[in-house]
């Protein structure tokens, strides 16, 4: 079964596609540095 | 690779496309468009992963999940490709690193994002969109 946490974030991912226009310019350092925080970690895993 | 699992299950079961629609809740219609290649809601994918038995990223058949290409340098194109992404991604890290999801989640939601964007490419430049 598909977890209910990724459709609510599939869903997330739809509204910010229908989201007013946003250049990269306005995507702020902060956020820059927790995404790449976040998916620096864990190592991905072994498939 | 949607059309060749859904060709496999309706073999394994012997059933028709129309049952196989019934099953999923969606007109037998719809589902013929989708094993051509058309694009499905959010809410049909999902029935098709629970139905298939298989994660959504392998419906979708991206190469979010490639092994020369990490998870993170993917993100990293798709909110330089698409800055709104910016804040969806930040939500999913920190699912992430709270353990409500893992990595092959992830991967999933990537695939999830490339499909759409692929679409909406798709919808502004019929002729074109897949280049």
């Amino acid at each position: 079964m598909v977890k209910e946490e990724i459709i609510r974030l599939m869903v997330i991912i739809d509204l910010a596609l229908k989201a007013d226009g946003l250049t990269i310019e306005a995507v702020t350092k902060k956020e820059l540095k927790l995404i790449g925080d976040f998916f620096a970690l864990p190592p991905p895993e072994k498939k | 690779m949607l059309p060749k699992l859904l060709e496999k299950r309706l073999h394994d079961r012997n059933i028709s496309v129309r049952t196989a629609a019934e099953e999923l809740n969606v007109s037998h219609t719809t589902l013929h468009r989708i094993i051509n290649g058309e694009t499905m809601d959010l809410k049909t994918l999902v029935s098709l992963s629970n139905w298939l038995g298989v994660r959504p990223s392998t419906i979708l058949d991206s190469d979010a999940n490639d092994e020369n290409t990490s998870i993170s340098s993917t993100i990293t194109a798709l909110i330089e490709q698409d800055p709104r992404l910016a804040s969806a991604f930040t939500e999913i890290g920190k699912e992430l690193k709270n353990g409500n999801i893992d990595l092959r989640d992830v991967e999933d939601i990537v695939s999830y994002t490339i499909y759409r964007i692929n679409d909406g490419k798709r919808r502004n430049n019929p002729i074109n969109g897949d280049n």
